[in-house]
């Protein structure tokens, strides 16, 4: 069963797909045939794009821990975040701050979010909590943007009180943590990243106020619901391309929301 | 002062003076009995009879009371980087320069600090990564993927990350290595050049509370592979001020202050007569460029304490270390413990990282006293002998992790 999330026409749709299949060295003539190419490993995408590409247009390399061992993704800049912007637009913060592993390289991606909306905040790493805190204090940040480990570390270094003024929560989560609890009365929005710096999934307030793991798929990719698994293949030619990624395992369905996304998807395991 | 720092300089006065957004001036002068009268002009000597400012002053205020336009302008937020421990100062920025230092054809950078060094870089044609060294094993990693060719950091930073790089990593590849943060005295020259024997190492200088950078080596002073840089005209008007009179420095050769004026007109907090903290000195000229040539120092905090009978200098314990280089590492902090209660004299402790088992510390403390000056005439064993201070410690550096700040040398306690 495949799944269009972005307003394209089929056309559209296919000649995406073709330039993402070709950069795998694969041939599709029709969207059908896209069901025939196998799915793409992790291991496969980092091989291929190691070393980083040539050109000298800006790109990321954010990175995670996995299994003990820091992996690299080089993923285009493009300045703009969609799941963090539908978040300060849904949020309309007074003032917001990001703290993010100086190594996951996306406090330069949330400046730029920030410059182009015109949201008072700044970023910082959660190596240092103090400052962390002192500029929620003097900011009054309302909103802060972290991953679900620097959430936790957060709330235990000074309990809640720490973060009174703080009454939501850009959670970046991964395939190992989606499931994470930390909303101390706070709305929590979970952005789902399936690989460094990739934003597959977000929750909009809706689904957020659920506090389950319901996401609304990115239109950036084409989904699939293969048997219990998930797949997303990249509709745009980046960096490091998606083709046929296993997101998860869940329920993909089309299904109408307060936000206007057309689309859920609920994820059972990894 | 030339003509058009002149002009710049009292256009961004009175717009500070007379903001209607902001009384940040007009309070901090009013407390200090300045009196400006209307439509004033300050000509070169009226200039140097407007206060200073200092961080201190600039925490008093919170951003909002500080914002000298609409906050609907504010381009950029970010914070001074907290290192001397007094509250953080939030930043209000509307314009990002680039970095226009000699490039060396550098293409991806990787640098050790967030901040807005990557549109700085970008804006420059440079890519540019983070690395953190608190992860010294994933910022080579990445180092090694993203294919750096230039490296941003300080001197200190700088040898953690050489330290923790894998031999399949070729120094012979770094082109530029942009150097700031805090001093890199002669040694970290030398250690630059028996690491990355191809790079150019360009002397940068900025702050979080003046809006960046404004100084750096031209690609003549940066072959010669010194902290000397030039201020960019047109980014700020710098000064140099002796003591904590605003005594202003006009001759070469002497240290002091730097005091800074960002020439923006139009900014969201126009910086007047800051005071930095951090210390340089004007050299003769070392290169073909108009501008002066500045040295920097270190910092006020960090790398000088007043003492009875003098000085202590960094640079100085410097060179009394250099020749122990074998069996100590370079980094080092000398503690002062200024006179309390029962104690009425003060104490020095040297803390060393010694690089073998058995190093004798209580030796290497007799000679450093002997050998370290404090003033023109006066070591510390002769004011140790003249009943001025206890006599000079030294211990084991305890091992920590590696400051992402600046490197703190010199350190007074009360």
């Amino acid at each position: 069963m495949l799944f269009v999330t972005e307003k394209l026409s089929q056309d559209q749709i296919l000649s995406a797909v073709q330039k993402t299949a070709s950069f795998w060295k694969k041939e599709i003539s029709a969207l059908e045939e896209l069901e025939a190419c196998p799915v793409l490993s992790e291991e496969a995408l980092f091989k291929r794009f190691s070393p980083p590409p040539q050109q000298s247009g800006l790109h990321h390399m954010p990175a995670v821990l996995n299994s003990g061992k820091y992996i690299f993704m080089p993923v285009a800049w493009s300045g703009s975040w969609r799941a963090l912007e539908n978040t300060l637009a849904e949020r309309a913060p007074h003032a917001t701050l990001g703290i993010l592993p100086t190594l996951s390289q996306m406090d330069s991606l949330v400046m730029s979010v920030f410059h182009k909306k015109r949201i008072l905040g700044t970023v910082t790493s959660p190596g240092n909590p103090a400052l962390a805190f002192e500029i929620i204090k003097q900011l009054q940040v309302d909103l802060i943007i972290a991953t679900s480990n620097t959430a936790v570390a957060l709330t235990a270094y000074r309990g809640p009180a720490g973060m009174a003024s703080v009454r939501a929560v850009h959670m970046l989560v991964g395939p190992e943590d989606f499931n994470t609890r930390t909303s101390h009365g706070r709305s929590v929005f979970k952005d789902f990243h399936i690989l460094p710096g990739v934003s597959v999934a977000w929750q909009c307030s809706a689904l957020a106020e659920e506090k389950g793991d319901r996401f609304h798929p990115s239109p950036d990719f084409l989904w699939e619901a293969v048997g219990e698994h998930i797949l997303a293949t990249s509709i745009d030619v980046r960096p490091a391309p998606l083709l046929r990624m296993r997101v998860c395992q869940g329920l993909l369905e089309q299904s109408s929301c307060p936000c206007g996304a057309e689309f859920i998807f609920s994820i059972h395991g990894k | 002062m030339e003509n058009n720092t002149n002009d710049s300089l009292g256009r961004v006065f009175r717009e500070a003076y007379g903001s209607e957004y902001s009384a940040f001036y007009r309070d901090v002068y009013a407390k200090r009995g300045f009196v400006v009268p209307e439509g004033w002009r300050p000509t070169k000597q009226q200039w140097f009879t407007i206060p200073t400012i200092s961080k201190d002053d600039l925490t008093q205020y919170g951003y909002d009371k500080r914002a000298f336009r609409s906050l609907d302008e504010l381009e950029w937020v970010y914070t001074s980087s907290g290192t001397s421990k007094r509250p953080v100062v939030l930043n209000l920025r509307n314009r990002i320069f680039e970095y226009d230092g000699p490039k060396a054809q550098a293409r991806r950078i990787m640098f050790f600090r967030t901040s807005l060094l990557f549109f700085v870089y970008a804006k420059a044609g440079i890519a540019s990564v983070s690395g953190d060294l608190n992860y010294p094993e994933a910022t080579v990693q990445l180092a090694e993927e993203f294919q750096i060719d230039a490296i941003g950091a300080s001197i200190s930073q700088l040898r953690v990350f050489t330290a923790a790089l894998r031999e399949t990593f070729d120094k012979r590849n770094i082109k530029l290595i942009v150097l700031g943060g805090e001093r890199c005295t002669e040694d970290g020259f030398r250690f630059i050049r028996e690491h990355y024997p191809n790079a150019l190492t360009v002397a940068q200088y900025g702050t979080s509370e003046t809006h960046g950078m404004h100084a750096h080596s031209c690609e003549e002073l940066a072959r010669l592979g010194t902290d000397y840089v030039h201020f960019r005209e047109q980014s700020a008007f710098p000064e140099l001020i002796r003591g904590a009179h605003d005594d202003v420095i006009e001759d070469t050769g002497e240290e002091g202050e730097l005091v800074l004026t960002v020439l923006w007109e139009k900014n969201m907090f126009p910086v007047i007569r800051f005071r930095t903290g951090d210390l340089a000195r004007r050299v003769a000229p070392l290169c073909g460029c108009k501008e002066d040539t500045y040295e920097l120092l270190g910092r006020t905090e960090f790398d000088r304490a007043l003492i009875p009978g003098g000085q202590l200098k960094s640079e100085e314990l410097e060179r009394v270390l250099a020749p122990y280089r074998d069996s100590i590492h370079e980094d080092f902090e000398l503690h002062v413990f200024l006179p309390t209660g029962s104690v009425r004299l003060p104490r020095l402790e040297l803390l060393v990282r010694s690089r073998r088992q058995g190093i004798n510390l209580s030796q290497l403390a007799e000679v450093v006293s002997k050998e370290m000056r404090v003033g023109p005439e006066r070591t510390i064993a002769s004011g140790v002998e003249d009943g001025l201070y206890l006599p000079l410690a030294c211990q084991e550096l305890p091992v920590g992790k590696p400051s992402a700040g600046k490197r703190k040398r010199i350190l007074t306690h009360e």
